[in-house]
């Protein structure tokens, strides 16, 4: 029998847009009201100085509320030099739980990415050693994600050629991994690695959506992804593909913005299997390269 | 410690193609690049036959790049020079002379407008800091390995070169040797703080005297796989070294990828390991730039 969503880290996700000249919440999946009002207790100024500071220097942040347990992660959707959006994902911190969420940045004098910021979860060597390691481009998870520039979704952390911090990946625990380059125009800003166990997943199911030329029409098409606890959902998704524009995760490439979605039954995510392993919520994240949308980076729960 | 701020030397992409036995250009090295900071000691660590000697006299200048480039200090590099000093596995001393007149030799060559007595009390400065003040005037065969190390070492140093390059330098030696000239050339950088890089194969001599241990992927097309910063204050004693929480941690890391590579090489695909599918580059797509944050951030 599937798991149901209720192991999952990510307790919701939110979009914040720029009205006026000020960061405000536009969408957000599921309400995540009494947490939302606690992070805002934790910030001094609240969450919106946060999604502002982040804005302004088209850098994702982390947050880690210890008093909630949970931590904020800020990720800033950058379109041709301007800030359009930033999502912010909410993970539970709590339990018995083995995840990982990683900044990864360039560094002066450095030719490296090396840790920005991070939150462990029930990590010992793992969350010990990696302030310690830096990754060239082409290396390791970060490396590669900077050199693809695109979303990558790795399965097998323990034995995987492409994670190099293997060992401690498999001693400790971690199974599956998603990495997000964060891109203003041509130049990386960091890269994102959420790392989780398949037992606590930090999300069900991770995507990268790539356009594809399909006859004489360009459509996104899914081409690659991790499904943990899905099978329906797995089966499903094998080869997809939608026109721009149709669904939450053509519109987030249409739109070049992202999109959060949640119904307590899972129909709003529009695909097949969803239901019945009991998803109910998706963000889908446009990663922006000078004037393109180079790939759409799917995580749902 | 990299807690120097921006870099003094610069490696950027660097190719190292040789002929392979059919005539093609085989890259041995395929794009290698560090940046390292004024002073700071860098170790590089890596399977034999990787490339590892081959970068090494790229930045010597020994050998010739095939593209990519190398500044130091600013300047690009081109051709060996006096400005970096280079100690490989066995001294190549001139045998008719004494270790003094080896030093001398050097000596002569960095400080021309020096008196007789000046270079001379330079030349036994440097070999007493390297711990030969006793055996001066012997010459190489009357000399262990590790005391004809020692003079090479002397030798490099008297030159005052803004780089100095190691190539297995205590590779020879017996482990009691090779301690002590481990902590003879960290107390020789305790006072002339000379950037450094080392090629070594053992991991806790890249442990205790670097500030950072850059780990080469296994050859053909080799480059940085990964980097590790080695934090521990200087100067640095090897009880405490060896006594820190985080040492066998680092020792770990450098094992396991060198185990991987190793893995890697011999092609010994686990029943378990899924076959690796990164998703590829969009043609389309252009090769980023790395930001620098500008704050030097530090991680929980
Ligand atoms: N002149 C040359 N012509 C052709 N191939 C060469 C030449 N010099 C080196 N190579 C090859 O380049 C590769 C790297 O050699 P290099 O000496 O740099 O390795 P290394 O990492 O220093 O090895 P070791 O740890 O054994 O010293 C080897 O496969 C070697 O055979
Ligand atoms: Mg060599």
């Amino acid at each position: 029998m599937p798991a149901h969503a209720d192991n999952t880290l990510v307790i919701g996700a939110e979009v914040w847009s720029p009205v006026d000249g000020a960061m405000v919440r536009m969408a957000a999946a599921p309400s995540i009201g009494d947490l939302q009002d606690r992070f805002r207790a934790g910030q001094p100024e609240g969450l919106s100085v946060l999604v502002e500071n982040s804005a302004a220097d088209k850098l994702p942040t982390l947050l880690k509320l210890d008093d909630a347990d949970a931590i904020a992660w800020v990720w800033p959707v950058i379109d041709r030099d301007q800030v359009n959006s930033v999502v912010v994902m909410y993970f539970s911190n709590a339990g018995d739980v083995t995840a990982a969420v990683e900044l990864w940045s360039g560094r002066p004098g450095r030719s490296e990415l090396c840790l920005a910021d991070a939150c462990y979860t029930g990590l010992g060597r793992f969350a010990k050693l990696s302030p310690h390691i830096s990754f060239p481009k082409g290396s390791g998870l970060p490396g590669l994600t900077w050199e693809t520039n695109i979303p990558q979704v790795l399965e097998g952390l323990g034995t995987s050629p492409t994670f190099m911090r293997a060992t401690g990946a498999e001693s400790e625990g971690l199974g599956v991994g998603f990495a997000l380059p964060c891109i203003a125009g041509s130049s990386l800003q960091a890269v994102t690695l959420l790392l989780s166990g398949t037992a606590s997943p930090i999300a069900r199911a991770y995507e990268t959506w790539l356009p594809q030329q399909r006859g004489d029409s360009l459509r996104l098409a899914r081409i690659d992804g991790a499904y943990i606890a899905s099978p329906a959902l797995e089966k499903a998704s094998t080869q997809l593909d939608v026109p721009a524009g149709d669904t939450w995760i053509g519109r987030a490439w249409a739109t070049r913005k992202p999109e959060v979605v949640c119904d307590s039954t899972g129909q709003s995510l529009e695909r097949k299997g969803a239901v019945e392993d009991g998803l109910t919520s998706g963000t889908a994240i446009p990663i922006i390269i000078l004037d393109d949308v180079a790939a759409v980076a799917v995580i749902m729960w | 410690m990299s807690q120097f701020g921006n870099s003094y030397v610069e490696l950027d992409r660097l190719v190292k193609a040789y002929p392979n036995p059919r005539g093609e250009a085989t890259r041995v090295v395929d794009g290698f690049s560090t940046k390292i900071a004024e002073g700071e000691f860098v170790s590089v660590i890596g399977h034999s036959g990787c490339g590892k000697s081959t970068v090494l006299t790229m930045l010597a200048g020994l050998n010739d790049v095939t593209s990519g480039n190398i500044i130091l200090a600013g300047k690009e590099v081109s051709g060996a020079g006096p400005d970096r000093a280079v100690v490989f596995q066995s001294p190549c001393l001139l045998p008719w002379m004494s270790a003094f007149d080896n030093v001398m030799l050097g000596v002569k060559r960095c400080y021309p407008k020096a008196t007789r007595l000046e270079r001379k009390q330079l030349v036994e400065y440097f070999l007493s800091i390297v711990g030969l003040g006793d055996a001066m005037h012997k010459y190489p065969k009357e000399l262990s390995g590790g005391m004809q190390q020692r003079v090479g070492i002397a030798r490099a140093i008297a030159l005052r070169p803004k780089m100095l390059l190691l190539d297995e330098p205590f590779g020879k030696l017996d482990s009691l040797t090779r301690m002590d000239l481990q902590e003879t050339v960290l107390n020789l950088l305790n006072e002339h703080r000379i950037t450094t890089m080392m090629i070594t194969h053992d991991v806790d001599e890249a442990i205790f005297m670097s500030d950072r241990v850059v780990m080469m992927t296994n050859g053909p097309r080799a480059k940085v796989g990964q980097v590790l910063d080695i934090p521990f204050e200087r100067p640095r004693n090897r009880v405490d070294v060896l006594g820190d929480e985080m040492y066998y941690d680092f020792r770990g890391c450098l094992i396991d990828f060198l185990e991987g590579q190793d893995r890697r090489k011999h092609g010994e695909p686990d029943a378990s390991m899924p076959e690796p599918k990164p998703v590829t580059k969009p043609e389309t797509v252009q090769d980023l730039m790395l930001v620098q944050s500008p704050a030097e951030v530090s991680a929980v």
